[in-house]
């Protein structure tokens, strides 16, 4: 076996053109940006932060396809657009303290998906060390 | 503050329904799903690629199923990893200097650790597990 230091599931070409050939088969891509296109009334926070999380997972080299990597911007930028928004009240009914209290927490949870996301595609000059969401935590259970 | 954790992305309400209903994202199973009953001697590497997306995402909520369950698809990825595993085992058998690889003895590590974490999501129990990727996954969140 060739000396290689990246042995991830990932890395090597017949593996990238696998993901490649899947997000092109299933135009995952696209139907990302149709639905990052969406008006905010047909698109929750709670999609956007989804989203978001496909980019945390997959938006890395080998596995989220080069020439689609604007999509990956996209999400981003989708995702700063949204947690600066106030919440929204539900069925016309004022927000309880406790909503506003689970919105605050629920964007600080997105700040840090969306730093993830921003050194994955070098925005991000912050050098300290980050893990998993803590929402997300344990992910390897 | 209010003391209601946060839930994952994908167990929030409209994000479930935004992921059962998805096509591109059911599709995309599905394709992992097949690629996964392929012959591991011919692809082994984009079994691995497809287990790996299985470690990361079979979960509730965030693996809608229609037929047959997320153990299905946990178990079809750990047996063709211990499969795998197998391949490469018997390759270092005909090829004895592959045994004293570091590169090769942490592949090795790592589908072992793939493994397991497919493993624990179908014991019940669930057995305690480090709370870390994969060896070969890097820094899995920068």
């Amino acid at each position: 076996m060739a000396e290689q230091t990246d042995l991830s599931p990932w890395i090597h070409p017949k593996s990238s053109a696998w993901f490649g050939a899947l997000f092109r088969r299933t135009s995952f891509m696209l139907a990302l940006e149709d639905e990052l296109r969406k008006p905010e009334d047909q698109l929750s926070l709670e999609t956007v932060r989804m989203m978001l999380a496909f980019a945390v997972m997959l938006g890395r080299d080998g596995v989220w396809p080069e020439r689609d990597k604007g999509v990956l911007k996209q999400i981003l930028q989708k995702a700063r657009d949204y947690v600066k928004l106030p919440p929204k009240p539900k069925k016309g009914k004022a927000l309880s303290i406790a909503a506003h209290q689970a919105h605050a927490k629920r964007v600080k949870e997105m700040s840090h998906e969306i730093e993830l996301v921003r050194r994955k595609i070098g925005a991000s000059n912050r050098k300290s060390k980050i893990g998993a969401p803590p929402s997300w935590d344990p992910f390897w259970e | 503050m209010s003391n209601e954790p946060i839930e994952e992305p994908w167990n929030a309400p409209e994000a479930v329904d935004w992921l059962a209903t998805f096509d591109p994202w059911l599709q995309t199973l599905r394709l992992i799903h097949g690629t996964l009953q392929l012959e591991v001697r011919e692809k082994p590497q984009e079994i691995r690629a497809a287990a790996s997306m299985v470690v990361m995402f079979c979960r509730e909520n965030l693996w809608p199923t229609r037929s047959g369950s997320l153990e299905e698809i946990l178990g079809l990825a750990a047996r063709q990893l211990s499969t795998l595993k197998q391949l490469y085992e018997n390759k270092a058998r005909q090829e004895p200097k592959l045994q004293s690889n570091r590169q090769f003895r942490n592949l090795l590590k790592s589908l072992d650790q793939e493994i397991r974490i497919l493993e624990s999501r179908m014991s019940d129990p669930k057995p305690v597990m480090p709370n870390e990727p994969p060896c070969t996954w890097g820094e899995f969140w920068m």
